[in-house]
């Protein structure tokens, strides 16, 4: 799935002082971590902060020999920033399309759309499962939930959006 | 519509991406602390370099100057003679023992009053002080 070196080598760079080792991670993780802030209520800006601030405390850190999964690690860093910080009644993921975004045809903004309808726990599985295509185990492990219960939430999310989506499409 | 086809329009629609301005920030913000890493580690590598140089510099010039040392001096020259060789340690011995003795049987010089007094007159202290004596008492 990753190609190039492996995370706790381009660690290992970022402990050296390496500027491309952390390009190198951000590259490889911000991708995750930001679609998953964006579905926590959070405004585009917001979520982009908290992605920086993530990766802060990485670079803050100093040590990783105790990192084994840094996926894992930084997704226990946004999800406690997040649950800091007061919630957004926003859904940005969903309304407006990002500025000069590509994809901004009606189907994408229904989905958008589609997304904001549903709950948070069942957004961010659907986030994680469909768009960055983990299993289940995976986002129990990022989500601290059990891989069941990850199954279940997702399930629920598609009849939710079958429906919604069914609805924009007739 | 069915689930499939809902999943397959989530894929479409594609996960929201952060703006490239967001990486290039965070390589900002973090590069303070990089270039002191940066600097700890060079350091931590300069200075036993630096220590090493510095002792294998002193050795050298150690050579040097003990080479130039006994080339002043002459060829070097052994102060005991190892216990090791009887015959040469006999020798030795005979050697200095020959030494001593000339240096003993040597007859001494003529000397002056002068010479054995080091070249220098003597005061008489005994007539000064007499000499004093009347001074003070008339």
């Amino acid at each position: 799935m990753n190609s190039g070196p492996s995370d706790s080598r381009l660690l290992a760079g970022l402990a050296a002082g390496r500027r491309d080792a952390l390009g190198s991670l951000y590259e490889r993780h911000s991708g995750l971590l930001f679609s998953w802030l964006m579905s926590q209520d959070l405004t585009r800006d917001e979520a982009e902060d908290l992605l920086q601030d993530s990766f802060m405390a990485l670079v803050r850190r100093g040590e990783y020999g105790d990192i084994d999964d840094l996926r894992a690690w930084l997704f226990g860093v946004a999800r406690n920033l997040v649950a800091r910080r007061t919630r957004h009644p926003t859904q940005p993921l969903n309304a407006a399309a990002e500025p000069g975004e590509q994809r901004s045809q009606a189907s994408a903004i229904a989905v958008r759309e589609a997304m904001a309808e549903l709950p948070v726990e069942q957004r961010e599985v659907v986030v994680l499962k469909v768009w960055h295509e983990l299993t289940f185990a995976e986002i129990g492990t990022l989500l601290d939930i059990s891989p069941n219960t990850a199954s279940g939430r997702y399930r629920y999310a598609l009849e939710k959006l079958r429906d919604l989506l069914g609805e924009w499409e007739s | 519509m069915d689930e499939r086809k809902a999943e397959e329009m989530l894929r479409q629609a594609g996960p929201p991406q952060p703006r490239l301005q967001v990486g290039e920030h965070l390589l900002r913000r973090a590069e303070p602390i990089l270039r002191w890493r940066r600097i700890r580690r060079g350091l931590r590598l300069a200075i036993p370099a630096a220590a090493a140089l510095l002792l294998a510099a002193n050795l050298i010039f150690g050579e040097i100057y003990q080479a130039r040392m006994a080339a002043l001096v002459g060829p070097r020259q052994s102060v005991t003679v190892a216990a090791d060789d009887p015959a040469a340690f006999a020798e030795a011995v005979a050697q200095r023992q020959r030494l001593m003795s000339e240096v003993m049987t040597a007859p001494a010089p003529e000397e002056s009053e002068d010479e054995r007094n080091g070249g220098r007159e003597v005061p008489d202290l005994q007539t000064d002080r007499q000499r004093d004596r009347c001074v003070d008492y008339g």
